[in-house]
Parts: C-alpha cells; structure tokens; sequence
C-alpha cells in the first residue's frame, strides 16, 4: 500500500462475522465480548526484541519484520441498544448506555453485559406463580391436616350431616385454589 | 385425601416455577473475546481503528455499501477502517491484521472490491496488503 506525501493512507475491509454469533437466545442476560485490540506484538510468543516480529513460517506473513503500531486509537461501534435490552455495564464505560460506541485508546478490550427485559420480567412472573403456588401447598397442607384430626373427632361423636352450606362454604381452600388456578392459567396465558 | 394431592401437586408446581423463575446464563455464552492485531512494516507508524457492525453489506463496483447498523449485538458484519499515520512519505507500506479467538470474518473484501488476502495459522487469520 503506497502512503501519500503525508505518510498516511487508508483502508477500508469488510467481511461477515464468521463465528461471532447471536446471544441470548437463552437467558436474561450475557456478557458480550467484542473484540479485544491487543496490540502491542509482544502479545505473540514469536515476538523479538522491540516489538517486532518475522512470522517465518507464515503464508502471506514471512520474511517481513513485523512492527505493533507506534500508536493506537479509534472507536468501535455496533449501533443503538433495542427497546427490549438494557446494557447494565460495559468496558470501557458508556457515556449513553442505550449507544453501544466505545473509544479506543491503546489495547483495549471491548465487553459489555446485555440484558432481555423480557426475558427478566417473565422471570418475575413465574418467581410470582411460584410463590402463589407455594403458598397454596401449604394451606392445603394445613387442610389436609385439619381434616384428619376433623375424622378422629367424628369416630367418637356422632354429627348430624350439614344443611344448606354451599359446596364453596365447606370447601373454602379447595374453591379458592381452583379460582387461583384459573387466574394464574389466564395470567400465563396472556404473556 | 384429596388435600394431600392438592398440596403435592401445588408443591410440584411451585417448585417448577421457582425452577423456572432463577436467573439463567448461557454457559456456552461468548466466554471468548475475539483478538485484533495490527501490525505495519514500519516502525513510526500509528494506526487509528475504527470498527463498526451492520446487517449487512454489498459489493459492487462503485464501492461498498451498508445495512443497519447491528444493534445490541456484534452479529452480521464488520467494516475495519485503518487509517495509517507517521508513515515514510510516498514509501510503500505494509500491513496486517490478525484475528483470532473466533473473530474470523467469512470473504473480506477491501475496498473498491480489491482482494484480501486470508489464512489460517495457528488459530489466527491474518488480512495483509
């Protein structure tokens, strides 16, 4: 590449990303390793005295005395941050945390954690079930109890068979627990 | 009798909730930063990177051009922008990038569709011009 009067060129390449793959397809959230500018040379077990390097049994690299850049700057960028995503850190630091732009200065490792908003609030939802339906366990449980201390007294003493409560006022843990259950079913069926 | 299903059956079910409700991550996530090496024939030189990720891209004969810009994730593609400085003036320069740790890109091509060259060695894919 021939350098202008300057000393300056430019070049510009461009290729698909081969294994850098989509994350989050499970999970709320991941840390996202972009890339990693690590520069200097001395990086390289093949490295000799100064930072340079001659990769002598490389193709396209051999016989060359390879230099790490006397400096190094720029940015790296992947765009605006979804709606349904939120960053909750990153290295280097986000001025604006819904931009993913980070300056570089020097080697620089580029990460960042990434977290689905959705994926979280279905989280709760199902840690709010959960606990619905725990609590509900656990009355049953009580029931169940009261109902067999309830049969130990009928076999000493005789009761006249009850009139008139309805079927929810004699079973009013059972009647709610499947009320509950139908809310919690619409609930889930609704998200 | 029935209590003692009913509570059985509600505790299995809130379990599987609380199950389902823990935080999960990725353990096959990108646990591996991709790596960038730059290197010049020239001892002075300083580069300036500027690395950016879109949908994806078109060559044509006028020039590349572009996508949306990625997003929330590193995915699609990648445009390598160096800009050389400090350079010999009017000397020819060399150049190469390496990348390695699954950073590879997939038919780079340069600008004004001039071939990049690729390889693999040791992990590493070097673009040189």
């Amino acid at each position: 590449m021939r350098l202008n009067p300057q000393g300056q060129a430019t070049v510009i390449t461009v290729g698909t990303l081969a294994n850098q793959h989509a994350y989050l397809e499970d999970g709320a959230s991941d840390v996202v390793g972009v890339i990693d500018v690590n520069s200097p040379i001395t990086a390289l077990s093949a490295s000799g005295p100064g930072g340079t390097c001659i990769f002598p049994d490389w193709p396209y690299l051999g016989g060359v005395l390879w230099y790490s850049p006397a400096g190094l700057g720029g940015e790296v960028s992947i765009g605006q941050v979804a709606d349904r995503f939120s960053v909750s850190s990153s290295n280097p630091s986000l001025a604006d945390l819904s931009v993913l732009s980070w300056q570089i200065n020097g080697p620089t490792s580029v990460n960042y954690i990434l977290t689905d908003n959705n994926k979280v609030h279905g989280q709760l939802t199902d840690s709010f079930i959960a606990g619905v339906l725990a609590a509900l366990a656990a009355a049953f449980f009580v029931e169940a109890a009261k109902g067999a201390v309830d049969k130990g007294a009928e076999t000493e003493t005789e009761v006249p068979a009850p009139v008139g409560p309805s079927y929810a006022d004699r079973h009013p843990v059972l009647t709610g627990a499947i009320v509950l259950a139908a809310v919690v079913a619409v609930f889930r069926r609704r998200r | 009798m029935i209590y003692l299903i009913l509570t059985a059956a509600s505790g299995w079910f809130a379990f599987v909730m609380f199950d389902a409700s823990a935080p999960q991550q990725r353990p096959t996530g990108n646990d591996v930063t991709p790596n960038m090496l730059l290197l010049t024939s020239q001892r002075t030189v300083a580069v300036n990177v500027i690395v950016k990720y879109y949908r994806w891209y078109q060559s044509t004969a006028e020039g590349l051009t572009y996508g949306p810009e990625a997003g929330s994730l590193p995915i699609g593609v990648r445009e390598v922008q160096l800009q050389f400085l400090n350079g010999k003036p009017d000397s020819t320069l060399q150049y190469s990038v390496l990348l390695g740790r699954n950073g590879a890109e997939n038919n780079p091509v340069g600008q004004q569709n001039e071939q990049v060259f690729s390889g693999s060695r040791a992990g590493l894919i070097p673009l040189i011009a």
